[in-house]
C-alpha cells in the first residue's frame, strides 16, 4: 500500500469515526497545512453524500412503484355534495388500506433475524466478581469480554454451576456458536424444573430466545418470546412488546 | 402506525429528520401532495410520467434539504413543494425546448421567499448526472456502500448479510469501492464542483 493509499484509508477512517482522539486530532492537523489531503477528503465526503443520495432516490423510488399505480385519479368531474363525500371517503379507506398494505410489505421485505436481534440484544453484565480459582477466573475473563477465554474456562470446570453455564452461554452466543450456546440456556431451564428453583432461569429462556433469533430460527423463538410477552411478572416482559411478537410473526412466515 | 394523520408542517419535518420515520414521511407526501402536483404538469404539457419523475425528484430533493436543516419555513411545504414542482418541470420544459407559451421564464415574480427553491432547481442537473456515476461502481459496491452509508448498518451486520469471509475482507472491499468512487468524481472536476453546490443546496 503506497502513501497516497495509506493518506485514503486513514481518511475513510475518519469519515466513518473509527481514528481515535489521537489519530484524529493529527490528521485534523495534516488537513490544516496539506491541501491535497484536504481535497482528496472533500471528495471522499462527496462521495459519501453521493452514496446517500442515491440510496434515499432509490427508497422513494420503491415507494412511488408500491404507492401510485393505486393512487391516480382521473380529473375531478363536479359532483354533489353526497358523491363528494363517499369519493372523499372511499379515498379516505382507500388510503388506509394502502399504507396498511404498504407498511405491512415493508416490514415484510425488511424485517431480518438480524435487525430484531440488534434491536432486542442488551449484553449481559456481571457487576461482581465472587470467590476464587476457576469460577472467578471465568467471570473475570466474561467482564473483559474475552469469550473465547470463558468457554475454555468453562470446560475445563468438572461440575459449573448455573451462572457459569449461563455465561458460557453468553460466550457462545457472542461467538456465534449457536447450538452450545442453546444448550447451555436450555441446561439451565431443565435444571431449575428438576430441582423445582428459578436460578437464572427467566433470564436463560429470554436468552435462549435471542440466541434462536441470531441463529436465524425464528420459528423456534416466536413461541419463547410469546411466552415472556404474555407474562406480565416475567423479568424480560417489558422488553419484549406486541409490536415485536408481531414483527417475528411477520419473520417467521418469511421462513 | 399512525401514516394516515394529517401531521403538521412542524411534524412532518421531525418525521423526515427521524430515520425511523422518513418512510411514513415519505407515504404522507405521495398521499398529501402528489395529486395536487401531478394536476399541475398533466394541464401544461406533461404526461402522468413526467408528473411521477418530476415528484419523485421533488421529494428526494425535499427531503434532502430538510436532513440538511437547509429548509427555513418560510412558506408552507405544500407551497414549497407546488414552487419546486412547477419550476422543475419549466426547467424541464426548457431544456426540452417546449417552453410554455405564457410562462418562458420562472415565475420570478411570484417566487416564494424561501430560496430552497432556487438551490433546488441549479443543483437539478447535478443530481442526476450522481446516479449516473454510482451505476458506473457496479452493483457489488454499491450493495456495500449503500448497506454502510445509507442504511447505516455496522462492519458485522454486513459481513453477516453479504456472506464475507470476514471484516477485514469486506472493509478492504468497501475501501475500495469507495476509492473508486472518489476516483470517478475526481476525475470530473466541473462536476464535482456542481455537486458541492447541489448537495450542499447552496450557492
Amino acid at each position: 500500500m503506497n502513501n497516497n493509499d495509506t493518506n485514503t484509508e486513514k481518511l475513510i477512517r475518519y469519515i466513518d469515526g473509527e481514528t481515535d482522539t489521537e489519530a484524529t486530532a493529527e490528521l485534523e492537523h495534516e488537513l490544516t497545512v496539506d491541501l491535497a489531503l484536504r481535497e482528496e477528503l472533500e471528495n471522499l465526503l462527496l462521495a459519501k453524500d453521493v452514496v446517500k443520495h442515491y440510496g434515499l432516490t432509490k427508497k422513494i423510488a420503491a415507494i412511488r412503484v408500491a404507492m401510485l399505480p393505486g393512487m391516480i385519479h382521473s380529473p375531478a368531474k363536479k359532483t354533489g355534495i353526497v358523491k363528494l363525500i363517499i369519493n372523499n371517503t372511499m379515498k379516505i379507506a382507500a388510503g388506509i388500506i394502502l399504507i396498511a398494505g404498504l407498511f405491512l410489505l415493508y416490514q415484510y421485505t425488511t424485517v431480518t433475524s438480524g435487525t430484531l436481534y440488534a434491536g432486542q440484544y442488551t449484553e449481559y453484565s456481571v457487576s461482581t466478581f465472587r470467590g476464587s480459582g476457576a469460577v472467578s477466573t471465568l467471570e473475570k475473563a466474561y467482564n473483559e469480554k474475552n469469550y473465547s477465554q470463558v468457554i475454555t474456562t468453562y470446560e475445563q470446570l468438572p461440575v459449573p454451576g448455573i451462572r457459569e453455564i449461563f455465561l458460557a452461554g453468553q460466550a457462545f452466543l457472542l461467538n456465534e456458536n449457536y447450538p452450545a450456546a442453546v444448550k447451555c440456556f436450555t441446561t439451565i431451564i431443565e435444571k431449575n424444573k428438576v430441582a423445582n428453583t428459578s436460578l437464572l432461569s427467566e433470564d436463560a429462556s429470554y436468552y435462549l430466545a435471542l440466541t434462536y433469533l441470531k441463529a436465524n430460527q425464528p420459528t423456534s423463538a416466536l413461541p419463547i418470546f410469546k411466552q415472556i410477552h404474555d407474562d406480565k411478572n416475567h423479568l424480560y416482559n417489558t422488553r419484549v412488546s406486541g409490536w415485536f411478537i408481531k414483527k417475528l410473526q411477520l419473520l417467521s412466515w418469511k421462513s | 402506525m399512525e401514516v394516515v394523520k394529517n401531521y403538521s408542517d412542524e411534524e412532518l419535518i421531525a418525521m423526515i429528520k427521524d430515520d425511523a420515520t422518513t418512510d411514513n414521511a415519505i407515504v404522507f407526501l405521495y398521499m398529501h401532495h402528489f395529486e395536487n402536483l401531478r394536476l399541475y404538469i398533466q394541464q401544461n404539457q406533461g404526461s402522468l410520467q413526467d408528473a411521477e419523475d418530476i415528484f419523485q425528484e421533488v421529494i428526494v430533493a425535499f427531503i434532502e434539504l430538510v436532513q440538511k436543516n437547509k429548509f427555513r419555513g418560510e412558506a408552507s411545504i405544500n407551497t414549497f413543494l407546488y414552487s419546486i414542482n412547477k419550476n422543475m418541470w419549466l426547467n424541464e420544459l426548457k431544456r426540452k425546448g417546449r417552453a410554455l407559451a405564457r410562462e418562458t421564464n420562472f415565475e420570478t415574480g411570484k417566487q416564494i421567499a424561501d430560496t430552497g427553491v432556487d438551490d433546488i432547481i441549479a443543483g437539478r442537473e447535478a443530481r442526476l448526472e450522481m446516479l449516473g456515476i454510482m451505476d458506473k461502481l457496479g452493483e457489488l459496491c454499491k450493495s456495500i456502500l449503500l448497506a454502510f452509508y445509507f442504511d447505516n448498518f455496522s462492519m458485522k451486520e454486513i459481513v453477516k448479510n453479504m456472506n464475507y469471509e470476514n471484516e477485514q475482507v469486506l472493509r478492504n472491499k468497501k475501501y475500495k469501492c469507495m476509492k473508486n468512487l472518489e476516483q470517478l468524481l475526481s476525475g470530473n472536476p466541473a462536476l464535482v464542483k456542481k455537486l458541492k453546490t447541489a448537495l450542499k443546496y447552496e450557492q
